[in-house]
């Protein structure tokens, strides 16, 4: 009986958190910018099944400990290249928060630097960059 | 003169929102946009309907049928349709404020509000990773391509961070003067909305006034 109840339970939550990750995408805008970017409208199916089996790997990754085999250069190279499409996507994900979005506006429009967005927003983007590097090679100012 | 006894027509498209200086004389060519015969319209154009006066504040309203009552005025018998909106808000505006809004920020106002922009942009990011946990996942990731443990995955987290900033301008579409195409940035979108949205308001804000004013008169 205990064993139905935390199937059920887990199945609610699994419903619940997928929805949630889904409704995440959707809110940022962040993949029609994407397809907008490349011209791809025609591939949104493919997107769609991307993000859910990538979703799926996640879960894997999270719940089952395995190692990819040992294959001279290519586990740095595919270190390398993980890290860099990480970052894009949080990249997107951040640029589509709304901090940036709704709040530079009426930044800029209370300041009246209507005409220094540019400048404004490079050195947002050049400070998340930095901050994430400091906040990686300095590990020891924080723990 | 014209002729007026014949059946000749104007269109009138009245504008929905007039910019005008204090003083200033009011034609129907400043109020709204005026179709039919060339000669007519030079002269309907010429007519004026109102000045603006000192008690009128910030704004004023002009309703449509004052405009058809000034060419009727002239022209007894001109048929008039119009089309546009019912009122007219002048906006009325001080020299003062306009000189302030052309002249350029000051450099070093400018390098402060980025320096603000960029520290405290600098400083989500941390407590984003902070709050997410996103140094354990970045372990664990290494950890399953490389098969050792590494308390700090580098390789994976510099090209990371570089990540983040090309994210970045992907998602804008531009970094400082360069563009990557044509479109729109969602920054601009964003920005039109806004300035839309307190146009509007304010907008509003001042017929609303305009129409009190304009009721204690009569």
């Amino acid at each position: 009986m205990k064993r139905i109840f935390l199937i059920l339970l887990g199945l609610a939550e699994g419903v619940i958190v997928g929805m949630a990750l889904v409704a995440f995408l959707m809110v940022l805008d962040v993949i029609p910018r994407l397809i907008r970017f490349t011209s791809t409208k025609s591939k949104i199916r493919l997107y769609q099944s991307v993000i859910l089996i990538g979703a799926l790997i996640g879960i894997l990754i999270d719940f089952y400990d395995f190692a990819l085999p040992n294959l001279f250069f290519l586990n740095e190279l595919l270190v390398v290249l993980s890290g860099l499409f990480f970052g894009i996507f949080v990249g997107l994900v951040a640029g589509a928060l709304t901090e940036v979005l709704k709040v530079l506006p009426i930044l800029s429009r209370r300041l009246g630097l209507k005409d220094e967005m540019k400048l404004m927003l490079s050195a947002i983007i050049l400070g998340k960059a930095l901050g994430s590097l400091v906040y990686w090679l300095f590990p020891q100012i924080w723990s | 003169m014209l002729d007026k006894g014949t059946k000749e027509e104007v269109f009138l498209r009245v504008k929905r929102v007039v910019r005008a200086e204090p003083n200033q004389r009011l034609d129907i060519k400043d109020l709204s946009e005026v179709v039919s015969e060339d000669k007519l319209k030079e002269e309907i154009e010429k007519i004026r309907v109102k000045e603006v006066v000192k008690e009128a504040g910030d704004s004023m309203i002009i309703t449509a049928l004052e405009i058809i009552g000034a060419i009727k005025r002239e022209f007894p018998e001109l048929r008039i349709e119009h089309i546009g909106e019912a009122d007219v808000i002048i906006d009325i505006e001080k020299n003062s404020k306009k000189n302030k809004h052309q002249s350029s920020p000051p450099r070093l106002y400018v390098i402060f509000v980025s320096l603000i922009l960029f520290l405290g942009s600098a400083m989500a990011i941390m407590n984003f990773h902070a709050d997410v946990g996103m140094g354990p996942v970045h372990q664990r990731i290494y950890q399953m391509i490389m098969g050792v443990s590494n308390q700090e995955p580098l390789l994976l987290q510099v090209p990371y961070s570089l990540g983040i900033a090309i994210g970045m301008i992907i998602f804008f579409n531009r970094f400082y003067k360069y563009k990557i195409d044509d479109d729109p940035t969602p920054l601009e979108i964003e920005m039109y909305l806004y300035e839309n949205k307190v146009n509007e308001f304010s907008l509003a804000q001042k017929s609303k006034r305009a129409k009190q004013i304009k009721k204690g008169k009569h």
